[in-house]
C-alpha cells in the first residue's frame, strides 16, 4: 500500500454496489469514494485524481466508454477497472482498447475484484517507476554527455591546436588512425574525440589494452571464438572486432600485440573479414581502427615488435601528441577543468591555487603527463583547506625542487658508471627525504658533512 | 415459522459428485460442440459469402456463446463455496426499491408480472447486498423457470419478530417433494445446467447473514409460498 491508502473511485449507478464497495474497501485498507453517474465520478475524479476508478458501463447520465477515454486523456497514470453487468466481450473489447486495465463482471467475488485492483496499482507503480528510472537515466546521460565534453582535448597550445585541426579533418574519414605519446599524453582521450566526431559515432567504441592480456589471451579477445574452441570456452564470445561492427576499435599499446597475431591482424585490416576462434565461418568485419602506442614506432619497427606491414597499415594518419612538459600552455586550462571536476565531485567548493602552487605545477616536469596532473589535483583537492590549493596540499614529488624530481621518477639504470651511481643514489635519497639532507644522509647511512662534500663533489645542488 | 428442520449436511455421498461432475462435463461439451459449429459456419460464410447472411452477427453469437459459458461456470464456482459477507447497514424500504431494480434487469419478462406490497416503515438490515440478491434471485429465477401461466405471482415484503420478510406466492398445482426439505443438501437432481445447488446456495447465503427460508405449498390453494426471513438491525 505504500504508507497512504489508495484513492479509489467507484462510478457505478446501482446502489448496493455502491454501499457494497464502499464497504469492501474500506475494509481492504481504501479510500473510497462512491459516485452514481459519469458527471459525478468525472467531478470527483478531477477535484482529487485517483489512484484508480472502478468504472460501470451503462450510466444514466452518459456511456461509461466515454468516461474511461476521459480519464485516460486526463489522467494518465490512473488505472481504471471496468465493472458492469453488461458482460458482453464486445464492451470488453471496447474498453481494453480504450485503455482500461482489465474488465470485470457483476457479479464478480470480492477477491477477485480485489485481486484485480492490486495488480492495477502494482501496474501503475512499476510504471511511475520505470518513469521515474528513465528520468535518472536521461539525468544521468545528460551528465556523462557532459563528462565526456569536459573529457574533450584541452586545445590551449599551439602543437594541441595543430592535432585538433587534422583531427577534425581525419575524425569523419574512415580512415586508420595511429596516436603516439608517451604514457598518460591523452590518446585514449583523442580517440573517443575521433570517434565521436567520426560517421560511426552511433556505433560502439571499444576498447582493448594490448599490453593488459596475456599473449596467450589476446588473440580470443579480439577475434572471439566459439564454444569449446579450447579448454575454457564455455560459450561463444564475440570478441571485441566483433563488438565493434559500426563502429570503432580502439587498440591501445599496439607494439604490445604478439607478433604472430599482428599478422592475422594485419589480414582483417586487408580483407575485412576474420574467423573466430575455433569456428568454420568466416565473418566479415565492419570497424574503423584506431591504434595508439607510447612506444618510439622507430624503435619498435627496428626492434621486430610492430610488424612494418602492420605499422604502415596503421599509419595512415598519425598523430604524435607531445607530452605536457613541451606544451605547459595548456596547464592552467587542465588545472582549472581537474580542479573544478573534483571539487564537484566531492562535493567540495571549487579551490584556488596560490600563485606558489600553480608556479609550483607549471615548473613540474609532468612525467607522468596528464594523467599525473589529474591525480595531482584530486590529490590536492581532497587536501584543500579553506578553499586554497598551497604547495603543501600537492603531492611530495611535485613540491621537490626540480633538481631532485627527476631522480625521484628515475628508474634504477643499468649502463650508469661508479660516479653516475652515486649521484642517482644521493639524489634519490634527497628526493624521497623531500629534499632534507639531514634526513638524506640518515637514509644513505653517512653523516651530513660527508653528504655535502659529496653533494659539492657531484655538483648536485638543491 | 414452521417446525425447525436439521441443519444443511454437506456431507455428499461420492455418487452425486460423480453425478454432477459427467454432467458438468456433458454440458460443458455440449457449449464448445456448439461454439465449434458456429466457428465453422462463420469460416464457411468467410470462404463463400452468402448473400444476406450477416457475418458480423454470426461471430458475435459465437462470442455471446462464450459469454455465457464462461457466465455459467462463474455461477457453478460461486454455488460452492460463499465468500465472506461484506454487511452493509441498509435501510429495508432502500433493499427492497433496489433489488426490484435489480430484478427489472435481471428479469425483464418475469418482474412485471409480479404484483408486489409492501409494509415497510423505518426498519434497517445489515446484509451483503450483493448475497442477498443472488440468494434472492434463487427463487425468483426459480419462480420465473417452472411459472405456471395464467395466475399470478404475489409478492409481499414486511417486518415482524424481528424479522425483515419477503414472502413469494406463486401458481404451482403439484410438487414432487415436500418443499420444506428442499435445498438442505447439495448436489441433488443433476439435469442439464443444473446441479442441485441453487436453493441449497440460497440457503447457505441467508444463514451466512443470519437470515433463513421457509417455503411450504398448500395443495387446495395450488400455491407455493417462499418465505424469506432476515434478521433486522436494532
Amino acid at each position: 500500500m505504500n504508507g497512504r491508502p489508495r484513492r479509489v473511485v467507484v462510478v457505478d449507478d446501482e446502489r448496493s454496489i455502491l454501499l457494497t464497495l464502499e464497504n469492501l474497501l474500506r475494509k481492504n485498507g481504501y479510500e473510497p469514494q462512491m459516485t452514481g453517474t459519469a458527471s459525478a465520478g468525472l467531478a470527483a475524479i478531477h477535484k482529487t485524481p485517483p489512484d484508480l476508478v472502478l468504472l460501470d458501463l451503462g450510466l444514466p447520465d452518459g456511456d461509461g466508454l466515454d468516461v474511461l477515454r476521459t480519464i485516460r486523456r486526463e489522467l494518465p497514470q490512473t488505472q481504471v477497472i471496468i465493472l458492469t453487468a453488461n458482460d458482453s466481450l464486445s464492451n470488453a473489447i471496447a474498453s481494453i482498447k480504450e485503455g482500461a486495465f482489465h474488465f470485470i463482471s457483476k457479479p464478480y467475488a470480492p477477491e477477485e475484484l480485489l485481486g484485480l485492483m492490486g495488480r492495477a496499482l502494482e501496474q501503475q507503480q512499476l510504471v511511475a517507476e520505470t518513469a521515474v528510472l528513465r528520468e535518472e537515466k536521461r539525468k544521468l546521460s545528460a551528465a556523462l554527455e557532459k563528462a565526456e565534453r569536459q573529457l574533450a582535448p584541452v586545445v590551449k597550445s599551439r602543437s594541441m591546436q595543430e592535432i585538433h585541426d587534422l583531427l577534425d579533418r581525419v575524425a569523419p574519414t574512415d580512415a586508420n588512425v595511429l596516436l603516439l605519446g608517451e604514457s598518460g599524453v591523452g590518446k585514449e582521450v583523442l580517440a573517443n574525440q575521433i570517434h565521436r566526431q567520426s560517421k560511426r559515432a552511433s556505433g560502439p567504441l571499444v576498447k582493448l589494452n594490448c599490453a593488459a592480456f596475456p599473449a596467450n589471451m589476446i588473440e580470443g579477445e579480439l577475434f572471439g571464438y566459439v564454444k569449446g574452441a579450447f579448454t575454457g570456452a564455455i560459450a561463444d564470445f564475440r570478441g571485441m572486432i566483433g563488438e565493434s561492427s559500426g563502429g570503432t576499435l580502439f587498440l591501445d599499446e599496439i607494439a604490445e600485440m604478439p607478433v604472430d597475431l599482428q599478422t592475422r591482424f594485419l589480414r582483417v585490416l586487408q580483407e575485412r573479414e576474420y574467423r573466430p576462434l575455433g569456428s568454420t565461418k568466416t565473418v566479415s568485419a565492419n570497424f574503423r581502427l584506431i591504434a595508439a602506442t607510447n612506444r618510439s614506432v622507430a624503435e619498435a619497427v627496428r626492434s621486430g615488435a610492430l610488424r612494418q606491414d602492420l605499422f604502415y597499415r596503421l599509419n595512415t594518419f598519425q598523430i604524435p601528441i607531445p607530452p605536457l612538459r613541451e606544451r605547459r600552455e595548456d596547464i592552467a586550462a587542465l588545472v582549472t577543468l581537474f580542479t573544478e571536476r573534483f571539487a564537484r565531485q566531492l562535493g567540495k567548493t571549487t579551490p584556488m591555487l596560490t600563485s606558489l602552487a600553480f608556479d609550483t605545477l607549471l615548473n613540474y616536469s609532468w612525467p607522468g603527463n596528464i594523467r599525473e596532473l589529474q591525480n595531482a589535483i584530486e590529490y590536492a583537492v581532497v587536501l584543500a583547506e579553506k578553499d586554497t590549493i598551497t604547495p603543501k596540499q600537492l603531492p611530495r614529488e611535485i613540491q621537490l625542487p626540480p633538481a631532485l624530481q627527476a631522480a625521484a621518477h628515475a628508474p634504477a639504470a643499468g649502463t650508469l658508471n661508479l660516479e653516475d651511481h652515486e649521484r642517482q643514489t644521493i639524489l634519490q635519497a634527497l628526493a624521497q627525504a623531500g629534499g632534507n639532507k639531514k634526513k638524506a644522509a640518515q637514509v644513505l647511512g653517512i653523516h651530513r658533512p660527508t653528504l655535502y662534500g659529496k653533494m659539492k663533489r657531484l655538483g648536485i645542488e638543491v | 415459522m414452521s417446525a425447525e428442520l436439521p441443519p444443511a449436511d454437506t456431507n455428499v455421498p461420492f455418487e452425486r459428485v460423480g453425478s454432477m461432475v459427467r454432467q458438468l462435463t456433458h454440458d460443458i461439451r455440449n457449449g464448445l460442440n456448439s461454439m465449434e459449429l458456429q466457428a465453422a459456419y462463420i469460416s464457411d460464410l468467410l470462404r463463400d459469402p452468402e448473400e444476406g447472411v450477416d457475418t458480423l452477427a454470426e461471430m458475435k453469437r459465437l462470442r455471446a456463446m462464450f459469454a455465457e459459458q464462461s457466465r455459467a461456470l462463474q455461477r457453478f464456482s460461486a454455488r460452492f463455496r460463499i465468500g465472506e459477507p461484506n454487511a452493509v447497514n441498509y435501510p429495508a424500504k432502500l433493499f427492497l426499491e433496489d433489488f426490484r431494480e435489480r430484478l427489472a434487469k435481471t428479469q425483464p419478462n418475469f418482474a412485471p408480472q409480479i404484483a408486489w406490497t409492501d409494509a415497510l416503515a423505518e426498519e434497517a438490515i445489515a446484509v451483503d447486498p450483493e448475497m442477498i440478491f443472488a440468494a434472492l434471485g434463487e427463487f425468483f429465477q426459480n419462480a420465473e423457470q417452472f411459472h405456471e401461466s395464467g395466475r399470478p405471482v404475489t409478492a409481499h415484503a414486511g417486518a415482524s419478530a424481528g424479522y425483515f420478510q419477503i414472502e413469494l406466492r406463486e401458481p404451482k398445482t403439484a410438487v414432487a417433494s415436500d418443499p420444506a426439505t428442499w435445498g438442505r443438501v447439495p448436489l441433488v437432481s443433476t439435469r442439464r445446467s443444473g446441479f442441485g445447488l441453487g436453493i441449497f446456495y440460497a440457503r447457505q447465503l441467508l444463514a451466512a447473514l443470519g437470515g433463513k427460508v421457509e417455503q411450504a405449498h398448500d395443495a387446495t390453494a395450488a400455491e407455493l409460498s417462499t418465505r424469506i426471513f432476515l434478521p433486522l438491525t436494532k
